[in-house]
C-alpha cells in the first residue's frame, strides 16, 4: 500500500506516516497488548507511536533535500504518463503485477535469511536479561527483524516469562512493529536511503527511550 | 466479496481515454466507489471482524498465541535451512490475505485514484500530509 502511495506521487513524510502508522498505531494491537501485558504497555506504545509516525515522518520529509524532490517527482510523473494509457482493468492489472514482481521474491529472501538467524538476533533468555546491553541488542533486533501484525505480543510475554527484563521488552514493543530490514528495502525503492536511515535511527533511539521510562516507571 | 465481478466492472465499455485529467465524471466515481468498497469488506473480513474476535480471547486468556521467534521456549531454534523455511511458513500462513489485499489495494490506488489527488493530499512536505498519512493507517491495521 505504501508503496502504491509513494508511486502514485506521495511525498515521502506522508508515505513513512503511512507506513509506520499502521503497525505501531493499529487500534487492535494495542487492545490486545492491554488485556495480555496490561494497560501501562500499551498506554507507552501509543505514546511512542504518535511520536514516531507523526514526528519523525514529519521530520525525515524535512531532511529530505531539494535535490530530492525532483528525483521522486520524476517517477510520479513517469509512471502518471505510463499507467493513464488504456483501460482502468489494465491499469489495475499492470500496477497490481508490477507491485507482486518487485516485492514478493525480495520480501521472500529476506525473510527466509531473518527466519534462519532469528537465534542471533534473539539470543537465550535468562533471568539476567535485564541489562543495557540487552535493552541495545534487543532493539537492534527489533529494528532489522519482521514479524507479522500484533505478533511483538506473544514473543515479549514468553520472553518476559523467562525473565527478560523490562527494559529490553519495552524495547522491543517499541522497534518489532514499525519497520523491519524487507521493508525498508521496498521502501528504497521510492524514499532516499538517507532518510530511511533516519527512521532506522529514530526507531532505534525510541526503543532506547521507552525502556527508560519502563524501567524510570517500573513498570 | 466478489472480487472477479468487482474487477471486471472496472472496465466498462464506455472506457474513456481522456479521463485522467481529474475531473469527476460518473464513470470516475463508479470507479473510486469500488475501490473504496473492496478496501472496507476487504479490511472487514481480513483485519476488523478477526481482530474484533481475536480482543475477547486476548481479553480472557491474556494471551493471543505462541511466539512466532521461539514458540513456548526461551531460545529459537539454531540457524538451519528447516529454521528460514519454519519462519518463513508461519510468517507467510499470519499475512498473506493481508498482503494480498494490500497489493490490491495498492494497485488500486495507482489505477484509480487522480494523481493531482493524491498530491494534493500526501505530495506536500507539510505536517497535514503526515497528518492525513497518520490518521489513515489507523483504520488499515496492517
Amino acid at each position: 500500500m505504501a508503496l502504491g502511495l509513494a508511486r502514485s506521487g506521495s511525498a515521502a513524510g506522508p508515505t513513512l506516516a503511512y507506513w509506520m502508522g499502521n503497525p505501531i498505531l493499529n487500534p487492535a494491537t494495542l487492545v490486545f497488548m492491554g488485556f495480555v501485558l496490561g494497560w501501562r504497555w500499551a498506554g507507552l506504545r501509543l505514546l511512542v507511536g504518535l511520536v514516531l509516525v507523526f514526528g519523525v515522518a514529519f521530520l525525515a520529509d524535512r531532511f529530505v533535500r531539494p535535490a530530492d524532490v525532483p528525483v521522486v517527482a520524476v517517477e510520479a510523473v513517469t509512471t502518471a504518463i505510463a499507467t493513464d494509457e488504456g483501460s482502468t482493468l489494465k491499469r489495475w492489472l499492470r500496477a497490481f503485477a508490477q507491485l507482486c514482481v518487485g516485492l514478493i521474491p525480495e520480501y521472500l529472501a529476506i525473510v527466509l535469511i531473518l527466519g534462519a538467524a532469528r537465534a542471533w538476533l534473539f539470543p537465550a533468555v535468562s533471568g539476567e536479561a535485564t541489562g543495557v546491553l540487552w535493552t541495545v541488542g534487543l532493539a537492534i533486533a527489533g529494528t532489522l527483524f519482521v514479524i507479522p501484525t500484533a505478533g511483538e505480543i506473544p514473543i515479549v510475554q514468553t520472553l518476559m516469562s523467562f525473565g527478560l527484563g523490562v527494559g529490553p521488552a519495552a524495547a522491543l514493543l517499541t522497534t518489532l512493529p514499525p519497520v523491519s530490514l524487507p521493508s525498508f528495502l521496498m521502501l528504497g525503492k521510492s524514499v532516499p536511503y538517507r532518510v530511511l536511515a533516519l527512521v532506522a535511527v529514530s526507531v532505534l533511539l525510541l526503543g532506547l527511550l521507552s525502556a527508560a521510562i519502563a524501567v524510570g516507571l517500573r513498570f | 466479496m466478489n472480487l472477479a465481478r468487482e474487477s471486471a466492472s472496472l472496465s466498462g465499455p464506455g472506457t474513456n481515454p481522456s479521463a485522467g485529467s481529474g475531473a469527476l465524471d460518473t464513470r470516475r466515481f463508479t470507479q473510486i466507489a469500488v475501490l473504496a468498497t473492496v478496501a472496507v469488506a476487504g479490511l472487514f473480513y481480513v483485519k476488523w471482524n478477526p481482530y474484533y474476535h481475536r480482543a475477547f480471547v486476548a481479553a480472557a486468556q491474556h494471551s493471543i498465541g505462541a511466539s512466532i521467534v521461539s514458540g513456548k521456549a526461551a531460545s529459537a531454534p539454531e540457524p538451519s535451512v528447516a529454521a528460514a523455511l519454519g519462519y518463513a511458513w508461519a510468517y507467510g500462513k499470519a499475512i498473506w490475505q493481508a498482503m494480498v489485499l494490500g497489493l490490491v489495494l495498492g494497485a488500486g490506488v495507482q489505477a484509480v485514484i487522480p494523481r493531482d489527488w493524491l498530491a494534493r493530499l500526501l505530495g506536500r512536505s507539510s505536517f497535514s500530509g503526515v497528518a492525513v498519512a497518520g490518521l489513515a493507517s489507523i483504520p488499515s491495521m496492517m
